[in-house]
């Protein structure tokens, strides 16, 4: 292990997995489109048992002097010093560029979209990772900020994986084209929800078959106070089959 | 005791009343000026139906020489009969807590000539399906009786529902409705002049009822210049830079100018559909995205060098931040310091048809002379506020799959854009592909508006397709050369062509007469396409297809039509003369700052109009296409001449 990064890791088993997600067409009608279903061969890898910190952050900052090429909104919150009162909460304000940079150093990388899927829902179609049934008091969802990543014991998936729904959106390492925009996806939701028009982004925490399609400008507007992200290491492709990440 | 029977007179029209029992009559009608009488025969003035009443006892008041009252009293129903001028009035008041029908049997009776008359009502304006052309009426469109020599009889109506103001509906029961404790009124107005004066006077009539002074502001006069758009959608590589994440503002006007010929203004949109993710309010976006409100300034100032204006939207429905318990502050204090801190030229109002004052005040404040631009048609007082709006009327709802814009686009024509010239509407339906774009596109043209390209919707991309891209282009080039035309104020639609399925507008202005076609036939058409009046020293010019459009002794204009085609043409005072024998073109009169521009094939090059004729032969690059010479001053053509090679060979000889 090149860096001992702080977050502990967790085993998901591989075995055959029927994905399917969705995500939401933001034009009038809110049509959601079907991604599979597609039945495929997962491979065993490793991911975070929780997204990482500020704290965990900062042991980055220090041992790599990382600095943005684009510094724009970079740790935003840190602007008065490293926030202590945050240190085991999510980082956010980072670029799907800074939490790359971030993984590189750790040794890992950022999940794709149908590994993060897998380690949240596991085999049985599960829309929470706790069960079919969505439950407020299992996660941070439309509330005023971020928690400390392990606040909600019950927010755990059938492989140990912790708060995948809910307190921030997770940066998943898929960038599609079309060559007109350049565009990821985002997983799990996060403690915002925007209220008082249905034009808003889908807000609170999110079903684990939900992706956001989050179109990319630059990391200056890209950083939000809802994005963090978890890492995720496996030896070779983690999916057997016929599926293809873009 | 009141009489039975009441003449009024007035400069130019006579009438006699007579009151028989319940009803009221109109014995004679007279044409003062001419002698002419014009009633067929004594018809009932007025009738009226209320729910299982007599309507007892009519009672005839003279007011004065040119007016009358008549009560109902059972009836609980006034109507005031007055002459002004060349006008018949009625204005009928209903003191009912009820409904009650009233209609104008005299209306029938009404005859310029011997024959039986063709009105025109709101049925006669209708498509070769049937269907009403006329979009947004919400003003009834008049009944209009005309003479083959242009002596009119125009009947407008007010107080009734829009649709419902039609030759049956006036003349005959169950007539027009009358809503409790209200009225409606008629006017019957003599003149000269054909459809275009009865819609002229129609236009009088409405906007005598709106305050148009924001129209008439001189820092908001570039809005009429303004035809083509572009919704530009910011996370999309028309304007960024996918690699650098940087906006490129030059190269996205110069895709414009290539693709369709330029933009007049453009709207940038990067809020949505990303807002919502965080706390992020409209307003704090414009400091984020790249450059931050410094770049998007320098963004607006490099546009507006080029001579193209930058728009920013405002989203009224951002209202988190309010209802998370943290205000925002005052939208309108806001948008006016967004607009200032980018230097905007006008704010798109997005889902709105409405704004209030707070908003015009600020922002007059903050930056004088910012135009707003609604999403949803502007009408009534927002209308006097709201000096431009798209035109997304025949936008269906795309969740349904049923979006076709052919069924209603064409020869579909915006009552307003004809009232109130002043107002630019810019034409859109966003999803719009193939056919239906097409329509979208001729539907600008042959009503004389603007148009919005949208290319990328929200990351879903639908690019113009060559032709489609070609057909706006030129659309545009057109009505560039003929703004004095498109902006005139007063235009006619709808006149009356010499080919079924072919339908005209008139746009006429002191320096030149611009008519757009529409040819709702498969076929082609051929030939005299409509009657006009030229005028002497006047020549007319098919400025779709770049040749003379030719007019005979009679007002006949000759055109050829492609099937389901647009065209126009433009009337222009004869500038230009060749001359074969000498071989020379030649201005009539000097004309200071003007210049001649040539095109042969695809050749084009200009020289300045000093007064000195030119030799033909040295215009030519080669002797074999026509030469096309144009007298230009700006981009407004002035005149326009196709010299064929065979004359031109014959002149070298």
């Amino acid at each position: 292990m090149p860096h001992a990064d702080a977050s502990e890791m967790v085993w998901v088993p591989g075995g055959p997995y029927l994905f399917h997600a969705t995500h939401r067409f933001r034009e009038g009608g809110f049509i959601l489109y079907d991604e599979g279903p597609r039945q495929v061969e997962m491979r065993g890898f490793w991911i975070d048992r929780y997204e990482v910190t500020n704290a965990d952050f900062r042991r980055f900052l220090e041992a790599t002097g990382y600095r943005p090429a684009e510094p724009r909104n970079f740790l935003r919150h840190w602007r008065d010093g490293f926030p202590e009162a945050l240190a085991q909460h999510p980082v956010t304000w980072v670029s799907l560029e800074d939490a790359r940079a971030y993984a590189a150093w750790a040794g890992k990388r950022l999940p794709t979209d149908i590994e993060w899927q897998w380690a949240a829902q596991g085999p049985d179609g599960r829309r929470w990772p706790w069960g079919m049934e969505f439950d407020a008091t299992r996660c941070n969802s439309d509330t005023a900020g971020t928690t400390p990543v392990d606040a909600f014991p019950g927010n755990v998936s059938p492989f140990g994986v912790c708060d995948l729904v809910g307190n921030v959106w997770e940066w998943i390492d898929v960038v599609c084209t079309d060559g007109w925009h350049r565009w990821c996806f985002l997983r799990g939701g996060s403690y915002y929800r925007a209220k008082g028009s249905m034009w808003y982004v889908e807000g609170g925490a999110r079903p684990v078959h939900h992706h956001h399609k989050f179109l990319l400008m630059y990391p200056g507007l890209d950083r939000c106070a809802t994005i963090g992200f978890r890492c995720v290491r496996s030896d070779g492709p983690t999916v057997q089959g016929t599926w293809h990440e873009q | 005791m009141s009489p039975t029977e009441h003449s009024l007179n007035s400069t130019d029209l006579a009438c006699r009343l007579a009151v028989r029992r319940d009803a009221l009559w109109l014995d004679a009608f007279i044409d003062r000026e001419r002698g002419w009488p014009l009633l067929a025969a004594p018809a009932p003035l007025c009738q009226l139906a209320a729910p299982g009443e007599d309507r007892g006892p009519a009672i005839l008041e003279s007011v004065a020489a040119n007016e009358a009252h008549v009560r109902w009293p059972d009836t609980r129903v006034d109507l005031h009969i007055g002459l002004e001028g060349a006008s018949l009035q009625l204005r009928l008041t209903s003191h009912r807590s009820d409904a009650l029908q009233v209609w104008f049997p005299f209306l029938d009776a009404l005859r310029l000539t011997e024959t039986p008359p063709h009105w025109l009502d709101e049925r006669s304006f209708r498509d070769g399906r049937g269907r009403p052309i006329f979009r947004h009426a919400d003003w009834p469109l008049p009944l209009v009786q005309s003479a083959p020599e242009g002596r009119t009889l125009t009947v407008l109506g007010q107080g009734m529902a829009a649709r419902d103001f039609t030759l049956a509906a006036a003349i005959q029961p169950p007539g027009l409705a009358v809503a409790p404790a209200a009225g409606l009124q008629i006017a019957v107005h003599l003149h000269d002049g054909g459809w275009p004066m009865a819609f002229a006077l129609l236009r009088e009539h409405v906007r005598s009822q709106f305050d148009l002074a924001q129209y008439q502001r001189p820092d908001l006069a570039w809005l009429r210049e303004q035809l083509v758009h572009h919704f530009t959608f910011l996370y999309g590589r028309e304007i960024l830079n996918l690699e650098s994440g940087q906006f490129e503002v030059d190269r996205f006007l110069d895709d414009g100018e290539r693709l369709f010929g330029g933009y007049d203004g453009f709207l940038i949109w990067g809020v949505y559909p990303r807002i919502g993710v965080d706390e992020r309010t409209q307003w704090e976006f414009y400091d984020d995205f790249p450059g931050g409100r410094a770049g998007l300034r320098q963004m607006a100032r490099r546009a507006r060098e080029r001579g193209v204006r930058f728009f920013i939207p405002y989203k009224p429905w951002d209202r988190s931040a309010d209802v998370h318990g943290r205000p925002a502050g005052l939208d309108h204090e806001r948008l006016a310091r967004l607009a200032a801190d980018v230097e905007a030229d006008g704010v798109f109002l997005d889902t709105m048809s409405a704004i209030s004052p707070e908003f015009r005040a600020a922002l007059d404040q903050a930056r004088p002379g910012v135009a707003f631009c609604s999403e949803g048609r502007a009408k009534g007082a927002a209308f006097q506020v709201i000096t431009s709006s798209w035109d997304q009327s025949p936008n269906r709802d795309f969740a349904q799959g049923n979006w076709s814009a052919s069924e209603e686009a064409m020869p579909g024509v915006d009552l307003w854009r004809f009232l109130f010239p002043e107002h630019r509407l810019f034409v859109i339906n966003r999803h719009a592909v193939g056919d239906d774009r097409i329509r979208i596109i001729q539907r600008g043209f042959f009503s004389g508006m603007g148009w919005v390209v949208w290319q990328d919707i929200f990351g879903l991309v639908l690019t113009y397709a060559p032709d489609e891209a070609a057909l706006l282009k030129k659309c545009r080039t057109i009505f560039r050369e003929h703004l004095e035309a498109l902006n005139a104020p007063a235009p006619t639609p709808l006149l009356a062509t010499l080919q079924p399925g072919v339908y005209a507008n008139e746009f006429p202005a002191p320096g030149k007469r611009l008519w757009t076609f529409y040819n709702e036939n498969d076929h082609a058409v051929h030939g005299p396409v409509l009657r006009i009046a030229p005028r002497p020293g006047w020549h007319c010019v098919d400025v779709w297809r770049a040749r003379e459009a030719p007019v005979d002794r009679d007002g006949h204009l000759a055109l050829e039509i492609d099937g389901r085609g647009i065209s126009a043409v433009v009337e222009l005072p004869r500038r230009l003369r060749f001359d074969p024998r000498a071989g020379q073109v030649a201005l009539t009169e000097p004309l200071p700052g003007a210049t001649i521009q040539v095109r042969q094939a695809e050749r084009e090059w200009s020289v300045a109009a000093d007064g000195a004729p030119l030799a033909v032969q040295r215009l030519r690059a080669t002797g074999e296409a026509p030469l096309l010479v144009r007298l230009l001053k700006g981009d407004e053509l002035l005149d326009q001449i196709v010299i064929p090679a065979q004359e031109e060979s014959d002149a070298a000889r």
